[in-house]
């Protein structure tokens, strides 16, 4: 009778936890690194501008159901193109900053295009550089219903029909020979290429970068499936860091033996 | 039980919130700084040379490039917008003989930094004058807390003072 016969068995196999250990490793290894990658963006968000950068990916934003807008209005002049998409203005394809409710119309006088919103009339060089921001007339703000253009002088329907020149120092009200013979602006269709690269646009400033690495770490962007994977690949890095310490655990009390042994022995 | 709640109320009303808003309309600050018999708007284009300085002294380009400002005799008084931390401060200035007479916020959008609208605070800005290097000629205490605010203070006085020596007005003082 040998001794070694008597030895119990050990209840895990150290060679099966080492396999198991390492092919759980090498499948969780993706997940983790789009953890830690994505962990890293997030904790860097202002400084990177994340909130601030947008995807403008078709096939993401078509993933994130992120629809064309509903309402887009736009005014025609001699040489440019006014639209309002929902709450953007554009200059032909220039993004005027800020939001705006509404758009009464447009006209071009001298190299100058007057966009009128219902509390404001905003002047523009043709670049689309803002030249002048007009909120009052006479001391009292103004409501636009149209405008339109009198030879070269401007006309705008607040609760008169009122006029002024280029330098919007002085407004006077219209006659009635006058009003007839006003050219009002009046909404026009967008041309298609023009249409479709406004929706584009629209589109592409609505899904930050932000968002993107949020839900890639917690998995959302998979859908509900995605945060169980994601779930998976965190109980996986438990049982590994666990199944890791114990094989550690083992071999150094393997080695621990086996160097009693050879002390003995000698 | 009523004083209680009133208390409470009281206490959870966010100050802040309270101090936003639109202290005056800039209409009526044109019209009480002209006796309410306000002259014709008149229009200064900031482009060349005004929109490099205004560049400089802003940090940024400026926001428009034709301003509106309203003059008689030797007294200016500019309208001026500008950002705080988010939202716009707006601003009205009268310079008087190249100094600054008056600086009084009109409206104030942004959540902190409110305290620039109190006259202990625009009260330091009286009879100062840009110097060469286009700074004021004394030094503004600053309110902690409201940095961003002050510094927009700070520039738009300067700007303001600028502008002032661009117009004809400027050549009316003795």
């Amino acid at each position: 009778m040998t001794r070694h016969k008597h030895q119990p068995k050990p209840l895990i196999k150290l060679r099966s936890l080492y396999l198991w250990h390492r092919y759980s490793g090498i499948s969780a290894a993706i997940l983790l690194l789009i953890l830690a990658v994505t962990g890293l963006f997030l904790n860097h968000t202002v400084t990177l501008k994340l909130d601030r950068s947008f995807i403008s990916n078709e096939s993401l934003l078509n993933w994130y159901d992120i629809e064309a807008p509903q309402r887009t209005l736009s005014y025609a002049t001699q040489q440019h193109n006014i639209t309002l998409v929902e709450d953007k203005l554009y200059l032909d394809k220039k993004s005027i900053h800020g939001h705006f409710e509404s758009l009464a119309g447009a006209i071009e006088i001298q190299d100058m295009i007057i966009i009128a919103i219902d509390t404001q009339l905003l002047l523009f060089t043709p670049d689309g550089e803002l030249i002048e921001r007009i909120t009052h007339i006479d001391g009292r703000r103004i409501q636009i219903g149209a405008i339109g253009k009198l030879n070269d002088k401007i006309v705008i329907q607040n609760d008169d029909f009122l006029i002024s020149d280029i330098d919007f120092s002085t407004w006077q009200t219209a006659s009635k020979k006058n009003i007839l013979a006003i050219a009002w602006s009046y909404p026009t269709r967008l041309p298609l290429a023009l249409r479709r690269h406004l929706e584009h646009d629209y589109r592409s400033n609505i899904l930050t970068t932000e968002r993107i690495m949020l839900d890639l770490h917690s998995g959302r962007i998979l859908g509900k499936y995605g945060v169980y994977i994601m779930d998976a690949a965190a109980i996986i890095l438990i049982l590994l860091a666990l199944s890791g310490s114990f094989i550690w655990l083992k071999q150094l009390r393997k080695q621990r033996s086996r160097r009693h042994k050879k002390t003995a022995h000698s | 039980m009523i004083r209680l709640i009133s208390l409470l109320l009281i206490l959870f009303i966010p100050i802040a919130s309270l101090a936003r808003g639109v202290y005056q309309e800039p209409t009526d600050f044109i019209n009480e700084v002209f006796s309410n018999e306000p002259p014709n708007a008149n229009k200064l284009w900031i482009t060349g040379d005004r929109k490099k300085v205004a560049s400089e002294i802003l940090g940024h380009r400026p926001n428009s490039l034709r301003l509106s400002y309203w003059g008689k005799d030797a007294r200016t008084t500019w309208i001026l917008e500008e950002i705080g931390k988010e939202k716009p401060i707006t601003v009205g200035i009268v310079i008087n003989k190249n100094r600054i007479e008056r600086i009084k916020v009109l409206i104030f959008l942004e959540s902190r930094g409110w305290e620039v609208r109190h006259d202990f605070f625009t009260n330091q800005f009286k009879n100062i004058q840009l110097q060469e290097n286009k700074d004021l000629s004394k030094h503004i205490d600053g309110i902690s807390g409201a940095t961003l605010s002050v510094r927009a203070l700070k520039k738009l006085s300067r700007l303001a003072l600028y502008l002032h020596t661009q117009t004809p007005f400027s050549h009316d003082t003795p």
